[in-house]
């Protein structure tokens, strides 16, 4: 019998490594599922202001400033409306142009993809700018937006971003040159002193209308 | 390594004699029993690491799928729009989605809506093939247009002209109701904002007829819905 110290074999006590099969085998699972489900795409949200149906009052003789984009099968139609009177309605009518399928890293001048039919969301952005950068509408927030019963979402929401947010750059050509764009910023510092940066809206306040 | 710590038999540190015999046999297999230990712990898989990173990516992707509050799962019949639109979804907002074939509200659905594609009813395959549109423009289907509509008899007094669905406007009367009540107990202010989750097919007047029946729920003095955002999916002017 040596000193109890000696006969302490604590090292000869084998526990083992702990079994980590079952728990890797659920996580295999989990993993795959999460994955499965996991949003792979940004959610963000894009606000409209309650529709305006029927004819509104008249305003007590104020002179009517209203810009309003219209949405139909075939084309835009831009009114612009700067007083009480009918005469006082100018019309634009922007017709759908041929574009093409741009690959991201193809230039837009030697794009090549399949010919198709869309809106001219370019000659809608150039026109809602110079519009904007007019004196009439210079002190305007808010554009009416309306379209005909058919026409999808995915239409108005692109036709949204074309009046709401200015864009770096001026006077796009086509549709590739206009979607590769990026919005305008505008660099601010809150009361903290953290530097933020905001995209630029030309007509932040979107109201949709019925034709 | 291991050659260097082979033992020599019979050179058991002071131990000698006929007794060693025994003695060599067991440092030989004290020896063997190292080699193989040291053997294992060099060719076996660290597992303790691949846990810990597993256990990170895990926790990343549980709080990710949690934090989303609209928890939207894409398929044929619900596709977002595209837009460049920076405003982040609130959790707060009263979220109806607008599917290629329902109307849904708390994950149930509410109205049907009818989809017909050149007289005949669109199925999913049709679905499938129009959201492919993006990329293939010059496919037969992406010319043709899709009929979608809400049957006559969920409308308000069953004119088809109605913008009012009848059921949807039940519906959010009863949640709205609620929301404003629970909003009371907790001491908040009823926000009214309601989410739409639009598939990016659906039409104007779908979109208005929803807007309009939503517009229209409200309790007197405590406000009703009253501010709109449509979900889409961040992208580019493309």
């Amino acid at each position: 019998m040596g000193k109890p110290s000696d006969r302490c074999h604590i090292d000869s006590v084998d526990l083992g490594d702990p079994d980590m099969v079952p728990i890797m085998s659920i996580l295999c699972i989990l993993i795959p599922m999460l994955i499965f489900s996991f949003v792979l795409y940004e959610v963000k949200v894009q606000e409209v202001a309650l529709p305006k149906f029927g004819g509104g009052g008249g305003g007590g003789g104020a002179k009517l400033l209203t810009l309003a984009v219209l949405v139909t099968k075939d084309h835009y139609l831009i009114k612009i409306q700067s007083g009480t009177d009918e005469k006082d309605v100018r019309e634009i009518v922007l017709k759908k142009v041929k574009s093409r399928i741009c690959g991201p890293l193809v230039p837009c001048e030697e794009c090549s993809g399949e010919e198709f039919d869309e809106y001219d969301y370019a000659g809608l952005y150039n026109q809602i700018v110079k519009l904007k950068e007019s004196k009439a509408f210079a002190e305007v927030d808010s554009i009416n937006i309306g379209a005909e019963d058919g026409i999808p979402w995915k239409v108005l929401a692109k036709t949204i971003d074309a009046v709401r947010t200015k864009l770096d750059g001026a006077d796009f050509q086509n549709l590739c040159t206009y979607s590769r764009a990026k919005p305008a910023r505008i660099h601010t510092t809150d009361a903290d002193g953290r530097e933020t940066s905001s995209s630029i809206e030309m007509f932040p306040k979107i109201v949709f209308v019925m034709l | 390594m291991v050659e260097e710590n082979k033992p020599v038999p019979g050179a058991s540190g002071g131990a000698a004699g006929n007794g060693d015999a025994v003695s060599d046999d067991k440092i030989q297999e004290a020896f063997e029993r190292r080699k193989r230990r040291l053997f294992e712990e060099r060719s076996g898989l660290n597992v303790t690491s691949l846990m810990d990173a597993i256990t990170i990516i895990l926790f990343f992707i549980m709080i990710q799928s949690t934090t989303d509050p609209l928890n939207i799962s894409l398929n044929a019949r619900m596709q977002l729009a595209t837009s460049t639109a920076e405003v982040r979804p609130s959790d707060d907002s009263i979220a109806i989605m607008i599917t290629k074939r329902n109307i849904v509200l708390d994950n149930k659905s509410i109205v049907q809506i009818n989809c017909s594609l050149d007289k005949a009813e669109c199925t999913d395959q049709d679905f499938e093939q129009r959201n492919l549109c993006e990329k293939k423009p010059s496919d037969a289907i992406c010319s043709k247009e899709f009929k979608f509509e809400v049957d006559k008899q969920d409308k308000e007094k069953g004119d088809p002209n109605s913008l009012v669905i009848e059921p949807l406007r039940k519906e959010l009367d009863r949640i709205v109701k609620q929301q404003i009540a629970e909003d009371e107990a907790l001491g908040r202010k009823f926000k009214g904002v309601v989410t739409l989750i639009a598939d990016r097919e659906i039409p104007f007047r779908i979109l208005m007829e929803v807007i309009y029946t939503a517009g229209k729920i409200g309790v007197q003095g405590k406000g009703g819905l009253s501010q709109f955002r449509f979900a889409i999916m961040k992208g580019g002017n493309e």
